[in-house]
């Protein structure tokens, strides 16, 4: 039997598809490719959302509504309805008394590497940075991702429901990134928030240049990180050009659209050209503001747009043009300092960003302050009142629900509490902003995946076992 | 001989003169283990001259009123390393580690390369922080810790006490750290009795430098304690059979599985400085990490300092607190664990607490210090006023509007006043 599953898996490309979703041709098209790519073997939760109503808490939309008291109605995972004051009777709906507490979306991380680095960390499971080249565009953090990392669990303890997973900032260009919802899962196209779109992580400044300049390879300075990305972007155009002088080729009209593909993919560069066609966001850590100013210049030049700068300590010093530009920024509270790049952050720039009009996120970039995005974002709103910058409550809470959400591309899906939207749910026990509060309920799809009060089996495999003892 | 080289060392700081006397009014005042009250700070010279609901303002001292603010002591944190870094990354500013593949580094000092004009320290003020228990890592046994107050341009004003304890890592396999510390301090100890011969060469030849052997004197006469950096709880364990054998005191620095076996602790005294964010498994050493590890290991009645172990991020200490209070720990328990509780494992009783002859480190605060919203609004430290610039502040004062961000063209000689 097994040398015959061997060969099956060897000569599978020339077989006929026996199932539906199991194919045999390569793919024919760019589009073709990409589904495929994506395309969840494993299949997701098959459970049924309860339809239940949380009444008299005090519900926070993140849409500019503050109802107090407030309800929302959940059905088939979607909100069905949310209001001020008590909802009519609901049908079928369990009736959750909320009454002193908050409500919240559940909260978006913008920039996470669980599962790609996990808690704890393993040698083994450390699959973040494909540091062996400084632009691997063709690698995606869905193939390195651990849906097993045991910081999922502590990250929906702490209110977060959706995370953005980027490789490292090791490479220039550092591969694709997926939006995961945190769901229990085998698999992480299962994971994968639907319909969310692909991401390409890039980094400028020092890592990049640190990690090959100590190995003596290319770059070592930023004048070597802006050439690896221009070259790698004019290689793209070629690309692009080759694919669609293919398509518009008379042998390629004759033949149709599904035969005009070139056979000789290529993963790197179908990722920067599906960047330059403008499906897959660019999420592109970097901290200097003239490095910033560097990154504009080189997406002009190569004629793509920057979703968002991440960490960006020094955005607060160009807020005027990221604004013009629509150029959305993720960065932490009070994070600074740990290398030359972070030593001029302030407390205040979420609040300077957002006073300019730029869609700001704070993110943790960190398996440990993922379990407190409400608490970072109570400290820019502290950080703003201390300095009499306007920044309301509506928009604190953006800072790690909303905003995130439209870095991410999904903000049609999660991020706000609005009727249609997916019902990611966060019930704190007191006001969230609070150094006190504490998620106690969390709804992921109108599941409840979080009680504080009973904790139940552990998500992870390899957290079972850990407790039992003689 | 080596006692009063040894009490030399220690009484290295002199407190400057400090005449002002300012008498802080109306305030909620958070007094060391019992219920705050509506009164008055008296600072004088330096230090608290009187606390309470009736404490008499002398004649001539400036009154500030401090109304609807809490006042508390000057914030410790326990393990911060303030003033031996400037940016992670950067070599050249770090001061923390003597390097090398010794892993025997003892006589290394943390207070000879604490730079007291460090930009970090303003910031970390700005969180209501005065004091640090600034420490060596590196190695097995790191080195000496300092005790610094976040005041003055020099070491002779900041660095109140060094050194306040030895620094050790167990780091893994934990049996080598081990074994290699119950070497060291056995031949430490002989090193006491045998110096004599050991000058003459009639003693036999010791693997350590005579110098490290000299500097866990005081750990061995239970001066200062051993602070071992440990966090799987049977690692603790064995510790805590060398500590006894030995007859050392040790506080664990990050403890994080320390809630396991907090009984073991309490019995044998040992205090842990632990950081309550850094919950959730961080590494297998981490696996039973527990938000409610400070609270865990309160109520079986181990002291318990916390600490950022940071420099850039010692601002946070308040924050940290606050989340050992939300995991279970009272917050009467969570104010005395930043401040009371460091000064007493380390010896400083001179610090700590809003009480008469305490040195005059004191906060005010917006409102509930540990909370998220509330802000510090004056600070204190020998009595003396500190501004809250930093230069962070500077740099949001730069960028407070624009355009208008690059410094300005100057003014013209001509056109100078």
């Amino acid at each position: 039997m097994k040398p015959r599953l061997w060969i099956l898996a060897v000569s599978g490309f020339c077989l006929t598809a026996s199932a539906e979703g199991f194919a045999a041709e390569p793919a024919r098209t760019r589009a073709e490719a990409e589904a495929r790519g994506h395309r969840a073997i494993e299949a997701g939760s098959s459970e049924v959302a309860p339809a239940f109503v949380l009444r008299g808490g005090t519900v926070l939309t993140a849409a500019g509504s503050r109802l107090a008291p407030g309800y929302v109605i959940v059905r088939d995972g979607r909100i069905a309805e949310v209001g001020a004051g008590e909802p009519v009777a609901v049908e079928g709906a369990t009736i959750l008394d909320v009454s002193g507490r908050f409500v919240t979306p559940g909260l978006i991380d913008a920039h996470s590497h669980l599962g790609v680095y996990p808690a704890p960390s393993f040698e083994a499971h450390s699959d973040g940075n494909e540091a062996t080249a400084p632009v691997t565009s063709g690698v995606w953090a869905e193939h390195g991702f651990w849906p097993q990392d045991p910081g999922i669990e502590w990250a929906v303890a702490g209110g977060v429901t959706s995370m953005l997973v980027l490789p490292g900032s090791a490479n220039l260009i550092g591969g694709r990134g997926i939006t995961v919802h945190l769901v229990p899962g085998r698999g992480p196209r299962a994971m994968r928030l639907p319909g969310s779109p692909d991401v390409l992580k890039m980094a400028c400044g020092e890592n990049p240049k640190r990690v090959y300049g100590e190995k003596k390879a290319a770059p070592s300075t930023r004048m070597g990180n802006l050439r690896g990305q221009r070259e790698a972007f004019l290689a793209a155009h070629k690309f692009r050009e080759q694919w669609q002088r293919q398509e518009k080729s008379p042998r390629g009209a004759k033949r149709g659209a599904e035969h005009a593909t070139p056979a000789d993919r290529d993963l790197g560069l179908e990722t920067l050209a599906e960047v330059l066609d403008g499906k897959i966001l660019v999420e592109w850590h970097c901290y200097r503001a003239d490095d910033m100013l560097a990154a504009i210049q080189l997406a002009d030049e190569m004629g793509f747009s920057i979703r968002a700068f991440h960490h960006a300590l020094e955005a607060y010093k160009i807020r005027d043009i990221l604004a013009e530009r629509g150029i959305g920024i993720a960065t932490w509270a009070d994070w600074w300092g740990f290398k030359a790049e972070a030593f001029d952050g302030v407390e205040q720039s979420a609040a300077l960003l957002l006073d300019a009009g730029v869609t700001a996120a704070i993110k943790s970039d960190s398996p440990i302050d993922i379990q407190r995005l409400n608490q970072e974002a109570g400290k820019a709103l502290a950080a703003a009142r201390g300095n009499n910058l306007e920044l309301s409550e509506n928009d604190a809470l953006r800072l790690i629900t909303a905003n995130p959400a439209w870095i991410l591309g999904v903000d049609d899906q999660v991020g706000t509490i609005e009727v249609g939207k997916r019902a990611d749910l966060v019930v704190w026990d007191r006001y969230p902003f609070s150094v006190y509060a504490s998620a106690q309920w969390v709804f992921i799809d109108g599941h409840l995946r979080y009680d504080r009060a009973l904790r139940g089996e552990p998500w992870s495999d390899f957290m079972l076992g850990q407790e039992i003892r003689p | 001989m080596n006692a009063v080289i040894l009490i030399a060392s220690i009484l290295l700081a002199i407190e400057p003169a400090a005449a002002e006397c300012v008498a802080l009014v109306g305030g909620r005042l958070v007094l060391p283990r019992e219920n705050a009250t509506i009164g008055t700070v008296v600072l004088q010279d330096g230090v608290i001259a009187a606390v309470g609901r009736d404490a008499a303002v002398p004649a001539g001292c400036s009154q500030v009123d401090v109304t609807d603010r809490v006042v508390t002591a000057g914030l410790i944190d326990a393990g911060a390393d303030l003033g031996l870094v400037e940016i992670d990354l950067e070599a050249s500013t770090r001061d923390g580690s003597a390097g090398g593949a010794d892993p025997i580094r003892a006589t290394f000092r943390a207070a000879d390369g604490y730079n007291p004009r460090s930009v970090l320290i303003p910031v970390a003020r700005s969180g209501g922080v005065t004091s640090a228990i600034i420490s060596p890592s590196g190695g097995t046994v790191s080195g000496q810790s300092a005790w610094v107050d976040l005041t003055g341009a020099t070491q002779a004003e900041a660095i109140r006490r060094a050194p306040v304890a030895v620094a050790v890592t167990l780091g893994r396999p934990a049996g080598d750290a081990l074994r290699r510390l119950r070497e060291l301090l056995d031949d430490a100890r002989l090193f006491q009795t045998e110096r004599v011969a050991w000058e003459k060469g009639q003693s036999r030849t010791f693997p350590w430098n005579r110098t490290d052997l000299e500097a866990l004197a005081p750990v061995i006469a239970r001066q200062i304690p051993l602070v071992v950096a440990v966090d799987r709880a049977c690692d603790i364990e064995a510790l805590l059979r060398l500590a006894a054998e030995q007859s050392v005191r040790v506080v664990l620095r990050g403890g994080a599985e320390a809630h396991l076996v907090a009984s073991q602790l309490a019995q044998a005294k040992v205090p842990v400085i632990l950081d309550p964010l850094a919950y959730g498994p961080g590494s297998f050493d981490q696996i039973h990490a527990r938000p409610n590890n400070a609270a865990r290991l309160r109520a079986a009645g181990v002291t318990i300092a916390l600490s950022t172990f940071s420099a850039h991020n010692a601002r946070k200490l308040r924050q940290v607190a606050g989340n050992a209070v939300r995991e279970g720990l009272s917050w009467e328990n969570g104010m005395d664990a930043v401040t009371l509780a460091p000064a007493e494992i380390f010896g400083m009783e001179s610090h700590g607490a809003l009480a008469p002859g305490r040195v005059g480190n004191v906060v005010v605060w917006s409102g509930d210090p540990f909370e998220t919203s509330t802000l510090v609004e004056r600070i204190w430290i020998h009595g003396r006023s500190i501004p809250l610039r930093s230069r962070q502040t500077e740099l949001f004062e730069r960028y407070r509007t624009l355009p208008g961000t690059l410094r300005p063209a100057l003014p013209l000689p001509a056109a100078r006043r």
